[in-house]
């Protein structure tokens, strides 16, 4: 199971796993929680192909994947494009702008990256709270398209949110595994030597943030049918930025399966939190949970596992 | 004389209104062994940025083996065979001191990863002295391991050039003979060094022929035996 074959295989699996679970129709809160539990699988993914990989950290998550959403709502609005469409167009307009903040690189490494990822953030919003068009700051709703599979459209939008997780998790898995991977962390540990070894860092910087960009864009993108109804504090919430690196950081951040367990570990933490305590509780519980882990475990989950084997 | 392997002509740099280097010419032929001194802050360091690429230059040329590489970004450039070690070193933290290499000979040397790659990185880290630490990551090694991993992961480049830059300072007198044997060997299979050193003993022993700068500008060259005999050398470094 170590090849990429063995990979695309477990995927398979785990996509099946998902429209076995979509046609079960067990309690419809289910497929709501699950579907944003697997969106956090992607969008903790597609943050640590930059942040964990490259490490360059980006606080401007909600900035892409808002790109994602809004694109979507502007295809829904003006020409009723399919989810399929939206899919595509949303990642690569996040994905233009994930290239352009690669361009950032250039330029500002390390604290001053993320902090002008942040400022991103904050002018897309800008941007978006005044376009009438796409609802501006007070909103605008979204119709879902009649005649979802299985029977409901949260539960359909569940199986798609399987199947990016599983393309998501595969790409970063590829990214690792390759020279780009390696060239990756060589660049993460000392750009100058890495550029010194023969390591294009910029062109390597390039394809981290486009690639990241897209995914995080597409993670987006489904989300104002899933809403119904989008409005910019939503779409560019903090929760995002802080989960998006929240996530890979408590799972481990030099391994794809980091961010899985992660999202997974924390995605489930917030629904059980949401229900049973108040929502309120959520950002609480990463907030404390990641100062632990940053403080106790840097290395996250992964680290602490292979400390306690002795290496 | 051969064609030059690297030629430096004319060459200025320039930070804002100082001038690093003034006018910088050298020529450094195949095989041969290269010294580059000069007191603090007289621009060794900046033209050895410039020769490998970290940093532009404001105006002149540099050609290695007759090509024009002075707007090649540094990975081209040791692709092409120019590479150099740091001062401080930088090594590759995350990972263990055979994938150190194997990143320079992925990137630059033989381009080939896996199991070849490891044998490669096992050989030279072996012929280095470094063969038991391969499974260990930079952060075990001492202060000399650090300085020969260095020059190992530049060896895996395999460069035609190696520039190498103060592999020496604050090394005790043994393991400066060290550094100095696993150069001279490298400079036996062929492999043409420039060594930026602050230590006379060591570098005197070692090149062949010694430029001398002081403040961005050329001051002197020749043998190490002229070199030190040269009055404007002798008033750069203790004054008149």
């Amino acid at each position: 199971m170590r090849g990429p074959a063995g990979a695309v295989l477990v995927g398979v699996v785990v996509v099946a796993a998902g429209i076995g679970l979509a046609l079960l129709k067990v309690n419809p809160y289910i497929y709501f929680a699950g579907y944003v539990i697997l969106q956090y699988v992607v969008i903790a993914t597609a943050w640590n192909i930059l942040g964990g990989y490259a490490g360059y950290v980006n606080f401007g998550t909600p900035a892409f994947f808002a790109m994602g959403a809004y694109t979507a709502v502007l295809l829904i609005k003006s020409v009723q494009a399919p989810l399929p469409v939206l899919l595509l167009a949303g990642g690569l307009v996040a994905a233009l702008l994930g290239l352009g903040i690669g361009y950032l690189t250039l330029r500002l490494r390390g604290t001053f990256f993320s902090i002008a990822t942040l400022a991103l953030a904050v002018v897309l919003q800008t941007v978006i709270m005044n376009w009438e068009y796409v609802g501006g700051s007070r909103g605008i709703s979204v119709i879902r398209p009649p005649g979802p599979p299985f029977g409901s459209y949260v539960t359909f939008l569940f199986t798609v949110m399987v199947g990016l997780a599983v393309v998501a998790v595969l790409a970063a898995r590829f990214v690792e595994r390759s020279w780009i991977g390696r060239g990756l962390a060589a660049l993460r540990d000392s750009e100058e030597a890495a550029e010194c070894m023969g390591v294009p860092t910029l062109r390597l910087k390039l394809f981290a943030t486009t690639i990241s960009g897209f995914l995080l864009g597409v993670a987006g993108a489904p989300f104002p049918y899933y809403v119904t109804f989008v409005e910019p504090n939503s779409a560019f919430a903090l929760e995002y930025a802080v989960n998006a690196l929240a996530m890979p950081m408590i799972g481990g951040t030099t391994s794809w399966i980091g961010p899985v367990i992660g999202a997974v570990l924390l995605g489930t933490a917030a629904q059980i939190a949401t229900v049973t305590i108040s929502s309120e509780m959520n950002l609480f519980i990463v907030g404390v949970v990641l100062v632990a882990f940053v403080v106790l475990a840097p290395e996250g989950l992964l680290g602490l596992a292979r400390r306690l084997r002795g290496h | 004389m051969a064609e030059a392997l690297l030629e430096v002509s004319g060459v200025v740099k320039r930070f804002g209104g100082f001038t690093a280097l003034n006018g910088v010419s050298l020529a450094v032929k195949p095989g041969e062994r290269f010294g580059l001194i000069g007191p603090n802050g007289s621009g060794k360091t900046t033209l050895i940025n410039c020769v490998s690429g970290v940093l532009p230059v404001t105006a002149g040329s540099i050609r290695f083996e007759g090509r024009e590489v002075t707007g090649l970004p540094p990975h081209q450039r040791s692709r092409l065979g120019i590479v150099r070690s740091f001062q401080i070193p930088k090594p590759f933290t995350s990972m263990t001191v055979r994938d150190n290499l194997g990143i320079s000979l992925e990137y630059a040397g033989a381009r080939r990863a896996g199991a070849a790659g490891h044998a490669d990185a096992d050989e030279i880290l072996r012929s280095i002295g470094l063969g038991a630490k391969a499974h260990l990551r930079p952060g075990g090694l001492t202060q000399i391991e650090m300085r020969k991993l260095e020059l190992a992961r530049a060896m895996a480049a395999r460069p035609k050039l190696l520039i190498s830059d103060e592999a020496m300072a604050g090394l005790s007198s043994t393991e400066v003979d060290d550094i100095l044997d696993i150069l001279f060997r490298l400079n036996a299979q062929g492999i043409t060094i420039i060594m930026i050193e602050h230590i006379m003993r060591a570098v005197m022993r070692f090149s062949e022929r010694v430029l001398v700068l002081d403040a961005g500008e050329r001051i002197a060259e020749g043998t190490p035996d002229q070199v030190v005999r040269d009055p404007a050398v002798e008033k750069a470094y203790l004054g008149e």
